[in-house]
């Protein structure tokens, strides 16, 4: 039985990574039964980036139990980073990566569970719109971000996002893209590999 | 919460527990494992954590021993008296605390049962020795322990031939009390004893007829029939239920039915409500309850264990394998905003040792709402 779990931040992060594993699974870089194929079990939405670095939201919601009972022996935190300006405690990347790491030392986990995390640089939304593999398209959204003058109001890319999402509800980002590499390679070592792959 | 309730347990030596501990339970607990983790045998020491005296702890052994060997009792001609011999032979090493909010109430209502197997009974008091018994004939002696308000069980296998350091010595020691003088002392004639109903752990083999007939009289008695018939009306169309010619019916569409032509799920009904019906301020235990129902009652299941757990006032625990009972569980206890109930997951922890999770009304529903896994690890 598998034993790790995903943290996120919310929705869009658990469906990205749900597609994520579907696409590792296709590729037969990881193994996950059949029964299990929808992912939902293994990845948890702590409802916010607040709520993820909240040690005490891991007590109140059983996660801690879970750790401790030995039912959870992997975790990875997958978060954004978002901006300075927007949370001066855990805002930019240096303070988010300061953030989770005290989290993990007030979690105080047994040894033998294995506890890694992943920063999407800024967020989340700015990290798919630069996947985006069609250099025109790119450049489309990119200009439209300078047309709408998002980046003076609010330094974050969702509209944008969610209008890629909404025309191409069925579209997948491109998950060979090399900005998925680092995410894709802590993901596999959650999960048994498929015989003969390393 | 009610003083009666359970709050926590510990349990030592009992069955597949070692040294087990759980608490945080509410007025109605779901369970939730994979084969083999003790989720019954929970049950079974949370039910003898509940005796009131010697002679009651020994009807819950029993009641123990028969659901859990109906079959091989209803195939065999084994008498009681063996059963229950055999059942402490086997499982008797143990000692179930169970703790309420008040700790002198701990005390007096803990009970400790002790089986004489590595251990010499010297004055009153256990001290270890290297003893192993090559007879096990067992002789057993009651001794309630006045000073810390524990019975205490245990078997005095003399006599018997004991390994002290490498020497063979036969103990001389005369007999005090054998299995047949105890139930003669409590009263209990085992040989005669057909069934015991104790309405508070149901499990399938609580289906019978004669446990059905007994729970209905009971039922008439206390004045609640209307509401049993209220509620098999509302959940399966069925006007009445009753006892004709010492058979339960059903009437339909005004025509009495053998119950026995009826499916499980309906006498699981008739069983979970009459119970808690008649267990005013106390607690009820069953075992696999998604049994034999159809999960598109589920809801209502829950819907009146909930409603009438908290009318009655009584503590619920029962164990499932089923996603589809613990998701609606969830559902009922949401809607009905009923926050006095928890979910306790059973598994293995890194030794490989029994061990649990309680959630919590807001911890369950989190959990469900994230599909996480919650039938064991």
């Amino acid at each position: 039985m598998v034993k790790s779990r995903i943290i996120v931040e919310g929705k869009d992060d658990k469906n990205l990574i749900q597609q994520l594993l579907a696409h590792l699974v296709e590729n037969e870089a990881i193994s996950i039964a059949q029964e299990n194929i929808n992912y939902h079990q293994y990845i948890i939405s702590m409802r916010g980036k607040s709520n993820l670095l909240n040690c005490k939201i891991y007590e109140k919601q059983g996660i801690s139990q879970q750790v401790e009972q030995g039912k959870i022996d992997k975790i990875l935190f997958i978060f954004d980073c978002d901006f300075e300006e927007d949370d001066q405690k855990c805002g930019g990347f240096n303070k988010s990566k300061g953030c989770i790491e005290d989290l993990i030392e007030q979690l105080d986990y047994p040894s033998e569970v294995e506890i890694d995390f992943y920063i999407f640089d800024k967020n989340l939304d700015y990290f798919l719109m630069e996947t985006i593999n069609n250099r025109k398209c790119s450049e489309s959204f990119h200009d439209l971000t300078t047309c709408l003058r998002l980046e003076e109001t609010k330094p974050n890319r969702k509209p944008i996002a969610n209008l890629y999402r909404n025309f191409y509800p069925n579209t997948y980002f491109d998950f060979s893209h090399d900005k998925f590499s680092a995410i894709k390679e802590k993901l596999t070592k959650l999960f048994p590999h498929k015989k003969g792959n390393p | 919460m009610n003083n009666d309730f359970i709050e926590q347990i510990e349990i030592k030596q009992f069955k597949c527990f070692k040294n087990f501990k759980a608490d945080g339970f509410g007025r109605v607990n779901l369970i939730g494992g994979k084969n083999n983790v003790g989720k019954t045998a929970f049950m079974e020491a949370c039910l003898l954590s509940r005796a009131e005296s010697t002679e009651d702890l020994y009807k819950k052994l029993l009641e123990i021993q028969t659901h859990r060997d109906a079959i091989n009792q209803l195939l065999s001609t084994t008498d009681r008296q063996q059963d229950l011999r055999r059942l402490i032979m086997d499982n008797a090493l143990f000692s179930i605390y169970r703790k309420s909010d008040k700790l002198e109430r701990l005390i007096k209502r803990a009970i400790h049962v002790h089986y004489q197997k590595s251990q010499v009974h010297n004055n009153s008091s256990h001290t270890e020795a290297e003893i192993s018994y090559t007879n096990r004939c067992g002789k057993v002696e009651v001794i309630k322990n006045n000073d810390s308000g524990y019975f205490e069980i245990y078997t005095r296998n003399m006599p018997f031939e004991e390994i002290h350091k490498g020497k063979k010595i036969v103990n001389k020691e005369p007999e005090k009390h054998s299995y047949s003088e105890i139930f003669n002392i409590l009263d209990i004639s085992l040989i005669n004893v057909k069934y015991i109903n104790d309405i508070s752990f149901i499990s399938l083999y609580s289906n019978s007829d004669l446990e059905i007939i007994d729970t209905i009289g009971q039922i008439k008695l206390d004045n609640k029939y209307d509401i049993l018939n209220g509620y098999l009306n509302e959940v399966f169309n069925v006007e009445v239920i009753d006892i004709i010619k010492n058979k339960p019916m059903l009437k339909t569409g005004n025509q009495y039915s053998d119950l026995s032509r009826f499916g499980q799920g309906i006498k699981s009904f008739i069983n979970i409500i009459g119970s808690i019906l008649l267990l005013k301020d106390s607690v009820l235990f069953i075992d696999e309850i998604e049994n034999g129902i159809h999960y598109s009652h589920f809801s209502r299941l829950w819907g009146i264990i909930l409603t009438l757990s908290k009318q009655q006032n009584v503590q619920i625990f029962a164990t499932t394998h089923s996603k589809e009972c613990i998701d609606t569980y969830a559902r009922v206890s949401k809607r009905l905003e009923d926050k006095d109930i928890t979910f306790i997951e059973f598994g293995r922890d890194r030794q490989k040792k029994i061990t649990s999770i309680t959630y919590d009304f807001k911890a369950f529903t989190t959990e469900i709402e994230q599909d996480q896994e919650l039938r064991g690890w």
